[in-house]
């Protein structure tokens, strides 16, 4: 299909027809109504952490505590300035400068990799302590620290999985401008990737304080 | 779309604002400590101001139509629904 | 030009083989197609276990089934009608077909993830039924799985959980699709209101879609973290909460009728115009009324949770906000009515399925205000009346509007026409059937014969014996339908592309369509449903330019 191709009114004017095949508009709404979707499903785990929160505030305050501030810090950090640089990855790509690009976007992709080697050694921590969802040593704590926990694995978890999602895109994106898919005059796919990970970004600026910082 | 040098120190004058919040965020309990629930509140005000300036610079919320600005505010409007009324039963039970 | 039977486009190049042609496809008419050839066996699969049901339940006692048998087939009914047929429903079916034709697009925004829809569909379709063959047999939670039941059951509930997180997907990604094709792909001139107003119900289907789905998704999701890892949210022994997953659970559940209903709705306004030969009555109160019922309905879910130990503020917010859902529509029946008043009926199959269906909604939807009622409601709260009131809603309200809708687009999408009078027997069987097997089960549940139960107590015999007849009349009605398509496509007359003088879009193609649906996009300057003395006003040349 052209992209020129026209609906002729009555009076004979020229009105040009949208064309999916080419859409930058329509596929930049899309991923956003994907990014609502996300939004929900994570709300709704944030709702059970705050009506866990009000219901065992002293409990989640004292679990809050048992978590370390400084690698969760560390990791707000990183994750923060990869957004930074992937935004500017984005930037680049439109300019024309690819190189710069492709450099930005491999940076993003391992500080990616960092995050979840933290959040890895932070599991393993917790789980040489016998603090995991079912064990015996959490269940034999109070009811507080079991959904304190509970909901910690698994929100971080879900996240961390996003995470692993992203730097899949980003592999992907780094193998598209290879291939022409991604380039200067054509970066929906790359701003997409983009968006999708400030999203990202965005459920741990949430999530970092509420685990870490109510008990500091 | 712009293609003009701005950009680059928009974006990096964001990324100094997100990393003083992100100070903030650390500092603020050893500055005023509370109890969790009241830390909780206020750390839910500096991440809502984070996630303003990501939403409005880093994903150019702020340069999108009318309609799409409306559609995030909806989704967001009926999470907060479903927090109001599903904590309107906690809080009452 | 072909039609869209003889060609296709492929996701990955191009093939020989014509099963693949149909599986990789990436054209939205056969997508339908493909969604109807999976659905339509599951109902009949789903049907068949309500039948058995009815058979059990012909006396009283043991008949042949044992009970924990019987919570499966309940399950498995529930399951399958919802996750596996109605919930895709009208929108993947129909909607998938019909949505592109109606805006004067040449497909969806994204037809490489229409596809992948589907096979989200049908990979959960084969997850939920492993679980017959697999472990300790279907789940027995009832199609809710309610903590903390569904965490300690040694049924095999894992699989059906897991189908229905991927269900949820494939419903996420198709409303997904119709939002952004919806805004983007409406042919030249024709705004938001100058949309068919099926395109309206699709339209505010596809955001509850997209917004309640992910909430069931993810606390599903938790439900099987619960079993394998026992993580605690929802299990009491934990400190976890069971009321905490109801209200998850209904926050999807109940705007996911209002899902299965909207594009119904939709239906009821497409044929309606067509067959009294005017205009729709009240057009912008319709669209409006379908996206009030979509938000109004966000806010309801705590109804179903009235004898849940839910606090009493609660329960009387939610039964206020269940009342004022009733009103828009309530809007949309008078403005149908107000659409016959004086208009030329043709009493045509779609019609007759149509209208039968306006009568069955009316009634379910009023029974729902009695079940939204706090006093009565904790009376009538799991028993038959609360099945009845779905039923006469979903099977007595959705399913005839879904027939009507196959009948009435049934010659665009074969090119056949189908025979009448078996049409209009098919419908009388099902209308009179529909109503002997439901309408008791109204009293036997006023009078206090409990829901999901094996058996029942002597005194409600004749309730379930006037509905195992209605059953035999529903079953019957349902294959003189199916027969009926079956000789249209073996020996029905040629359709034509307009064999109903309708207006909208659809009609001014070929039946079927071809491939690109239109050979020019035309522009739209009028309004969906325009009749002048019960003719179109709208022609158009070869060309499509407007010439009336």
């Amino acid at each position: 299909m052209s992209e020129h191709e026209m609906a002729y009114d009555r009076q004979g004017h020229p009105h040009p027809v949208p064309d999916f095949h080419d859409d930058y508009g329509g596929e930049k709404f899309g991923l956003w109504v994907f990014l609502m979707t996300e939004a929900m499903m994570f709300g709704a785990l944030f709702l059970l952490f705050f009506i866990n929160l009000y219901r065992h505030t002293g409990a989640f305050g004292a679990a809050s505590a048992d978590l370390n501030v400084w690698l969760g810090g560390t990791n707000t950090v990183i994750l923060l300035v990869s957004t930074y640089t992937m935004g500017l990855a984005t930037l680049m790509m439109r300019r024309g400068r690819t190189g710069a690009s492709k450099r930005l976007l491999w940076g993003t992709a391992v500080m990616a990799a960092v995050f979840l080697g933290i959040k890895a050694f932070e599991w393993s921590v917790d789980i040489h302590h016998g603090i995991y969802p079912g064990s015996g040593i959490l269940d034999a704590r109070d009811d507080g620290t079991i959904l304190f926990f509970g909901l910690y694995f698994v929100m971080t978890g879900l996240h961390g999985l996003h995470v692993i999602a992203g730097i899949a895109l980003m592999a992907w994106v780094l193998l598209l401008i290879r291939s022409g898919g991604v380039r200067p005059d054509h970066t929906i796919v790359m701003k997409n990737v983009t968006l999708y990970w400030d999203f990202v970004h965005l459920v741990w600026i949430v999530l970092f304080p509420m685990f870490y910082m109510i008990g500091a | 779309m712009q293609h003009s040098a701005p950009d680059i120190a928009l974006y990096t004058k964001v990324l100094a604002g997100l990393l003083l919040l992100t100070l903030l965020t650390f500092v603020q309990p050893s500055l005023y400590h509370m109890t969790p629930g009241k830390t909780a509140v206020v750390q839910l005000v500096i991440a809502v101001m984070k996630i303003a300036l990501v939403g409005a610079f880093y994903m150019h919320l702020r340069r999108e139509t009318a309609y799409l600005k409306g559609y995030v505010l909806l989704a967001f409007g009926i999470l907060m629904i479903f927090f109001l009324l599903v904590g309107t039963d906690v809080v009452h039970s | 030009m072909p039609s869209f039977y003889r060609e296709t486009q492929t996701v990955f190049g191009t093939h020989r083989n014509p099963v693949l042609q149909w599986i990789f496809t990436t054209d939205h008419k056969r997508i339908a197609l493909l969604y109807m050839g999976v659905m339509f066996p599951l109902f009949f699969l789903a049907v068949g276990a309500a039948l058995t049901m009815r058979a059990e339940l012909f006396f009283p006692g043991a008949q042949f089934l044992q009970a924990q048998t019987y919570n499966q087939l309940f399950t498995f009914h529930g399951v399958t009608m919802i996750f596996l047929f109605i919930v895709p429903g009208i929108a993947a079916a129909l909607g998938n077909f019909v949505l592109p034709l109606q805006l004067g697009a040449r497909d969806l925004s994204f037809p490489r993830l229409n596809l992948l829809s589907w096979w989200l569909y049908v990979i959960g379709v084969i997850t939920a039924l492993s679980s017959l063959v697999t472990g300790h047999g279907f789940a027995d939670t009832g199609w809710t799985f309610y903590a903390p039941y569904s965490i300690r059951t040694d049924a095999h509930v894992l699989s059906t959980l897991s189908a229905a997180f991927i269900l949820g997907l494939s419903s996420i990604l198709t409303g997904l699709n119709f939002i952004v094709t919806i805004h983007r792909l409406r042919a030249p001139g024709m705004t938001f209101f100058k949309m068919p107003l099926f395109v309206w119900g699709l339209y505010a289907t596809a955001w509850i879609q997209v917004l309640a789905t992910p909430v069931v998704g993810i606390t599903l999701l938790l439900v099987i973290l619960e079993r394998t890892l026992g993580v605690g949210i929802f299990d009491p022994t934990k400190g976890g909460d069971p009321i905490l997953y109801e209200h998850l659970f209904w926050i999807y559940s109940h705007p996911a009728v209002y899902l299965m209903i909207l594009p119904g709705f939709g239906i009821v306004s497409e044929v309606l115009p067509v067959f009294t030969r005017r205009t729709i009555f009240g057009y912008r109160s319709i669209a409006v009324s379908s996206a009030s019922i979509a938000g109004i309905g966000y806010l309801v879910w705590g109804h179903h949770m009235f004898t849940s130990g839910m606090s009493d503020t609660a329960r009387i917010v939610f039964s206020f906000l269940t009342f004022l859902v009733a009103i828009p529509t309530g809007v949309k029946i008078f403005d149908w009515v107000a659409t016959l008043y004086k208009g030329s009926i043709v009493l045509a199959t779609p019609m007759l399925w149509i209208l039968g269906s306006i009568v069955n909604f009316t009634i379910g939807g009023l029974t729902g205000l009695t079940l939204g009622a706090l006093g009565t409601d904790i009376h009538l709260h799991d028993t038959y009346f609360v099945v009845a009131h779905f039923h006469y809603t979903i099977l007595g309200g959705v399913i005839f509007m879904f027939l009507g809708g196959l009948h009435y687009w049934y010659p665009k999408i074969t090119g056949k026409r189908y025979d009448e009078i078996r049409g209009r027997i098919a419908f009388g069987l099902m209308f009179v059937g529909f109503n002997t097997l439901w309408f008791p089960m109204f009293i036997a549940g006023f009078l206090g014969n409990p829901r999901r139960y094996f058996d029942y107590l002597p005194p409600f015999t004749l309730y379930h014996q006037i509905a195992g007849v209605g059953a035999v009349l529903v079953a019957l009605g349902l294959l003189t339908v199916l027969y009926n398509f079956y000789r249209g496509l073996r020996d029905g007359g040629e359709a034509g592309p307009n064999p109903w003088n309708a207006t909208t879009l659809e009609w001014h193609i070929p039946s079927p369509p071809p491939l690109e649906n239109f050979s020019k996009i035309p522009y739209v300057d009028f309004d969906p449903y325009e009749y002048e003395n019960g003719e179109p006003v709208v022609q158009f040349d070869a060309d499509f330019r407007r010439v009336r």
